[in-house]
């Protein structure tokens, strides 16, 4: 896949304001071992009106981050430091019944697996109904009028006969569609998709992507897009943050992180994705190694272990994140070793081809 | 697959079932080692009473015929005549089977209202102290003989504290509830076990499962997500357990009718297998084969109800 | 059979490992030892007999001088009859285990591992046995075949089985497509062999973890079957058969139906807290 005309769009990322601020986020997963970190203090705006893409390994912490910041993280979990602003107001401090009219009504949330995501014991008409009654009253007849018409927007043919089905009767790319028409029931602000695709087909993958772009741009919406994958979130995002192991480890806009990751890791996952950047005949090379266990972390970078370029340095301490332009920050200390030209995941016969 | 050929596929699977009860009680008689008129009339017995049981069970004819008049008459509802009463075995069967059904499903709901909440707080604080205690109780419950829990009972509530009866059926429904307090609740403490443990485990996972999360990040009320996302889903694998544990209950309640002098049907086995009374021991094991099976089965018509997806 | 069973001991001896970690397991295992030495030794334990009558020592109360748990109606040492009990009920719960263990893993392997008309026959079988509740077959059986120690053993083995040959059959069916199966076929090895040596050691740690709880479940069945009058007979020391004739004096001697219940308890639990051990080991090892 090559980047789309959203993704080469310098103008549109940097121009709006932040409308979420993350500062700090932690949050730890209890085991018997002791709290094990798996969003370690992650600092991140969310712009007005942007794509932004988190991309990361699974187990880097991302799903958590979107989960820490709705306040619905699995049994076991818990944020423990931090704050995420919204209008002014820190989320993680809101009252239960506050955090309510937050969910759905200014955050939506999209989830991986649809079949998974939708109740399977109830028809779709009783879960969207639950949604679109969740922030306000209703008449019968307009729930039933706002329900075709969501279900509509999100591209579902005969809507109005399909209301009384139940999610097992859909197929995958349908139930997604009837997913993201629950999490726009109540209007929010912000969307955030949680490897909306993964569970899908290629075909499939395509047509929801284009959806969510298309109804970010027509509703005005913030969109945060997680992924594993970075051929989706070329095509989509203004914005890309790079998580590894709980941390943000490169945030840049997409453009400049595809052309110049100052990032090991993110030249690793670059070099695991066939496009147009790479010279002919490079080898698509998977990065060495695996995603550390969130228990078993070093003191210095976590990545140490699987960088080529890694030193005596880069385990002796915490990395910080360094600025490394106008707004392209890295969790480097050798920053300008790092390029994608460098040949860092590929061997150098091939790519001097 | 849909609900109706579904139904009909687990009929279908029922027929050999019930063909192999017909048969297993058919042979019950007829295992006896010996001469079953002997073993019933014992050793004294003169050759014409003997000859004349024969008969009247059936025994003096090739075996063959002996079962197709067997299966003919329970065709027609006959299941042979008590040898101790003389009474059709249908007529002294019913109303003692209707007593243990009685107390069957006293014990079902008294083990629900226990295990319901129990298991809610045990998934909400899972390793939490109460579900510790939880566990550990189930642990201990058992290991408990219910007859050995029951006669506990009896010692303090009834004996000690003066609470319940010690035995009897009772006469109107509130006194037959009094009653049956005590056996009722023997059982339900098994029951009501293994319905904590298997719901609180799907509850835990319903607890950490997407629908759920989805359901919260709609802004759902954790009420609200309880009630349709939790209680709701839990119910189907529920029955399931409910269905096989009660299977077990309904054999349970003749030791728990013999502790507590009931006159259900469990106690005319124990009473009909001292007697040798061979035609009522034979209804009987054939009656809660019939019964157990049918709760099964309707445990799985309940599932499709439950479980838009189910399909067998 | 051997490997597999050699498999089964190899978990039990080598529960060391996590036995450290697993400190219920350890008092599982401390129980039953206790419970197992005391039937052991209990002539040693104990200077009484369990079923000579003593008709000067009626009822006494326990913490009588010489009797620690107080004595029946026949003037028999409660404790005494207790400790001769656990020979009685602990072999029965094991040797009533071991022969449903071996017939249904034997049947079940069979259907597994042949199908066609074995399989529909074995587990037609099954299906009508498993239709009966158990303790209605088991009394059913005995009014057959009258109540004795032997014919409890014969009761326990034809409707216990039923559990192991399902589950042993499941298992087969999923192993016997893998590919080491296949391949040991492809050598041209013997039905028999492929079963025995390549496929029941895998297919059997769900049987045995059953097996621990099933020996809970016939402890239990043996109790009730004795207290019901159809298990082990009178003046046989039994913990089922001492509750029922206590249950006759209950008003004046809690003791009589108390003590050997928690002796059963005492027994089910430790058994239970093994095989909660055993069962736990195994999923971490698979």
């Amino acid at each position: 896949m090559t980047m789309s005309e959203r993704g080469v769009d310098p103008h549109h990322g940097a121009a709006g304001s932040a409308i979420v601020s993350i500062n700090d986020l932690t949050t730890v997963f209890r085991r018997e071992t002791g709290p094990v970190r798996v969003v370690d203090e992650v600092s991140l705006d969310l712009r007005r009106g942007e794509v932004l893409g988190i991309v990361g390994e699974s187990g880097s912490g991302k799903s958590m981050l979107l989960r820490s910041m709705m306040r619905i993280l699995p049994k076991g979990a818990a944020t423990t430091g931090g704050r995420v602003t919204y209008e002014g107001r820190d989320l993680l401090s809101l009252s239960t019944s506050d955090m309510h009219t937050i969910r759905g009504g200014e955050i939506g949330m999209v989830f991986q697996d649809p079949t998974a995501a939708l109740n399977p014991v109830y028809t779709v008409r009783r879960q969207i109904y639950a949604a679109l009654r969740s922030h306000q009253k209703l008449s019968a007849a307009e729930i039933e009028r706002r329900a075709v018409q969501a279900l509509t927007d999100v591209g579902i043919p005969s809507a109005a006969q399909r209301l009384d089905e139940y999610p097992h009767q859909f197929s995958g790319g349908m139930a997604q569609r009837v997913v993201i028409a629950i999490a726009l029931a109540s209007d929010p602000k912000i969307l955030l998709a949680d490897e909306p695709t993964t569970a899908l087909d290629v075909t499939t993958q395509r047509q929801i992507l284009m959806l969510l772009l298309a109804i970010e741009r027509r509703r005005e919406m913030t969109l945060v897009l997680v992924s594993h994958s970075l051929g989706v979130i070329a095509q989509l995002c203004d914005r890309v943050a790079v998580m590894y192991a709980g941390q943000l480890v490169e945030l840049a806009d997409t453009r400049t992180l595809f052309t110049a990751p100052k990032h090991p890791y993110t030249v690793g996952l670059l070099s695991c994705v066939p496009d147009a950047h790479k010279p002919r005949g490079a080898a698509l090379v998977p990065i060495p190694g695996t995603v550390p266990d969130p228990g078993e972390h070093a003191p210095g970078c976590r990545f140490a272990p699987r960088c080529p370029l890694a030193v005596a340095a880069c385990s002796a301490g915490p990395i910080e994140l360094v600025q490394v332009g106008a707004t392209h920050v890295s969790r480097c200390i050798r920053t300008d070793l790092v390029s994608l030209d460098a040949g860092l995941f590929t061997k150098l016969d091939v790519h001097d081809a | 697959m849909d609900r109706t050929s579904f139904i009909i596929r687990r009929l279908r699977q029922i027929v050999p079932v019930v063909i192999g009860i017909v048969v297993a009680t058919f042979f019950l008689i007829r295992a006896v080692p010996g001469d079953p008129a002997v073993v019933i009339l014992g050793e004294r017995a003169t050759p014409e009473s003997l000859a004349s049981l024969r008969t009247a069970l059936g025994l003096d004819q090739p075996l063959p015929v002996q079962f197709a008049v067997y299966v003919g008459r329970i065709f027609s509802g006959d299941l042979g005549t008590s040898i101790s009463s003389g009474t059709p075995v249908i007529d002294v069967m019913i109303p003692r089977m209707q007593v243990t059904i009685f107390l069957v499903v006293y014990s079902v709901v008294l083990a629900s209202i226990i295990a319901l909440p129990l298991a809610t707080i045990a998934a909400l604080r899972s390793g939490g102290l109460v579900d510790q205690v939880i566990r550990a109780i189930f642990t201990v419950t058992m290991a408990m003989p219910s007859f050995w829990i029951g006669i506990i009972l009896i010692l303090v509530l009834s004996i000690g504290l003066k609470l319940f009866p010690v035995s009897g059926y009772g006469d109107n429904l509130p006194d037959r509830l009094w009653h049956l307090f005590l056996p009722a609740l023997t059982t339900a403490l098994y029951l009501a076990s293994m319905v904590i443990r298997s719901l609180r485990n799907s509850f835990l996972d319903l607890l950490n499962s997407e629908h759920v999360a989805f359901a919260r990040s709609q802004g759902l009320t954790e009420s609200t997500v309880f009630r349709r996302h939790i209680l709701r889903n839990g119910l189907s694998p529920t029955i399931s357990v409910l269905a096989i544990t009660t299977g077990w209950l309904i054999g349970s309640t003749v030791v728990i009718e013999t502790v507590f002098s009931i006159p259900g049907a469990g106690r005319l086995l124990i009473d009909s297998v001292f007697r040798r009374d061979y035609p009522v021991i034979s209804g009987l094991v054939m009656l809660y084969a019939i019964i157990a099976v049918t709760i099964n089965l309707v445990a799985d018509l309940m599932y499709t109800y439950l479980d838009p997806r189910v399909s067998l | 059979m051997a490997p597999g069973f050699a498999r089964a001991a190899g978990w039990v001896r080598s529960g060391r490992r996590t036995t450290g970690r697993n400190p219920l397991l350890i008092i599982g295992v401390g129980l039953l030892l206790t419970i197992v030495g005391m039937g052991i030794f209990a002539p040693l334990l104990t200077p009484y007999d369990p079923i000579a009558q003593s008709f000067r020592e009626l009822l006494l109360k326990p913490g009588s001088p010489g009797h620690f748990f107080g004595t029946d109606q026949f003037g028999r040492d409660v404790y005494t009859r207790c400790l001769y009990a656990i020979r009685i009920n602990l072999v029965i719960g094991f040797v009533g285990v071991f022969l449903p263990f071996l017939i249904g893993v034997t049947l079940g392997a069979i259907a597994g591992y042949f199908r066609g008309w074995a399989e529909t026959i074995v587990m037609r079988m099954v299906d009508v046995i498993t239709a009966f509740p158990a303790y209605v077959i088991l009394i059913g059986i005995v009014a057959v075949i009258g109540p004795s120690i032997t014919n409890l053993f014969i009761a326990l083995a034809i409707s216990g089985w039923t559990a192991y040959a399902r589950l042993i059959r499941g298992e087969m069916l999923a192993i016997r497509e893998l590919e080491y199966v296949v391949a040991a076929r492809g050598l041209g090895l013997g039905d028999r062999r492929v079963v025995i040596r390549h496929i029941l050691p895998n297919a059997i740690s769900p049987a045995i973890v059953f097996a621990m709880a099933d020996i809970v479940l016939t402890i239990l069945a043996t109790a009730s079957l004795s207290y019901l009058g159809l298990g082990v007979q009178a003046p046989t020391a039994e913990w089922g058969q001492m509750i029922k004739e206590g249950q006759l004096y209950l008003l004046n001697a809690w003791w009589l139906v108390t003590i050997p219940g928690l002796f059963i308890v005492a027994t089910g639990v430790s058994l239970s807290l093994i095989g909660d051990g055993i069962a736990a080991r195994l999923r971490v090892g698979s």
